[in-house]
């Protein structure tokens, strides 16, 4: 059995889930049809979803869109942008496009964040 | 059976519960909306991740530098209680590997530590760990770089 690092070093680089980070807990109509129009925008794009999951986070929401097809890294950046992710992920994506090996590992939907000025 | 750890796969958004069946822990990928079991794992990947960034807008000397670094480490569902010490740890040890590959001043303006959970088996069980550290000085001259190591 390949284990998770010789996978991450052997595959291709292709990703299937859309990351996103909503920073607000919006009333649930205003959630739903922010969930319908990212799928929206992913159709429009050429994707399906195939499922959508959501997690409270921090200061909001994480929602991971699975697609119907692999996308290649700048791909994945573009639709995560596109479909609204926070500006700051937005950002450092961008600033890892020249990296060849690990970049796709950076994509980070934390399950815990803290900042290193706080007790840890 | 009452779940005794629950946390969610930072790949997939699906659920990771533990519980205690027949005196044994038992790991289980869940849909969290459903509540029906996907597969079962003897464990998952903690990951800690740290990120420093000082920008040519704000760099002084021409020293700008953008920096990224997460260690990896393989912890068993019998050892799940202590997933939040070695997320401490493996912290303490991305900020010492920063320190040591860039200096104390870029360690300690490091600006973010965030933790990951991932259903996935790797080579490297706790308190052994992998490191991956890319850095960039905005120049296009990315670095890759990867290693071994223990807590």
């Amino acid at each position: 059995m390949m284990s998770g690092r010789m996978k991450e070093l052997t595959q291709p680089e292709t990703y299937r889930v859309v990351k996103l980070d909503l920073d607000v807990v919006p009333p649930d109509d205003w959630l739903q049809e922010w969930i319908e129009t990212r799928k929206n925008i992913l159709f429009f794009a050429g994707y399906e979803v195939t499922k959508v999951r959501m997690h409270p986070s921090q200061h909001g929401l994480h929602f991971w869109f699975h697609l119907d097809a692999n996308v290649d890294y700048d791909t994945l950046m573009k639709l995560q942008f596109l479909c609204g992710d926070d500006h700051a992920r937005v950002y450092f994506g961008l600033q890892r496009r020249g990296f060849k090996r690990f970049r796709g590992m950076f994509n980070i939907l934390f399950n815990r964040k803290w900042r290193l000025d706080e007790d840890v | 059976m009452p779940v005794t750890y629950r946390s969610y796969d930072a790949e997939t958004g699906e659920e990771i519960i533990i519980f205690i069946r027949r005196g044994r822990p038992v790991g289980m990928v869940r849909d969290y909306i459903t509540k029906r079991f996907i597969r079962g794992f003897n464990g998952f990947t903690v990951q800690v991740a740290l990120l420093f960034e000082y920008p040519p807008t704000e760099a002084r000397r021409d020293n700008p530098l953008y920096v990224d670094i997460k260690l990896s480490t393989f912890v068993g569902v019998d050892e799940v209680e202590k997933t939040e010490d070695i997320e401490v740890a493996l912290g303490d040890a991305a900020r010492r590997k920063i320190e040591s590959t860039f200096g104390e001043v870029v360690s300690r303006l490091a600006k973010i530590v965030g933790v990951e959970h991932k259903v996935e088996i790797t080579e490297d069980v706790y308190p052994e760990y992998h490191w991956y550290l890319v850095w960039h000085h905005y120049k296009n001259d990315e670095r890759e770089d990867e290693g071994t190591d223990t807590t």
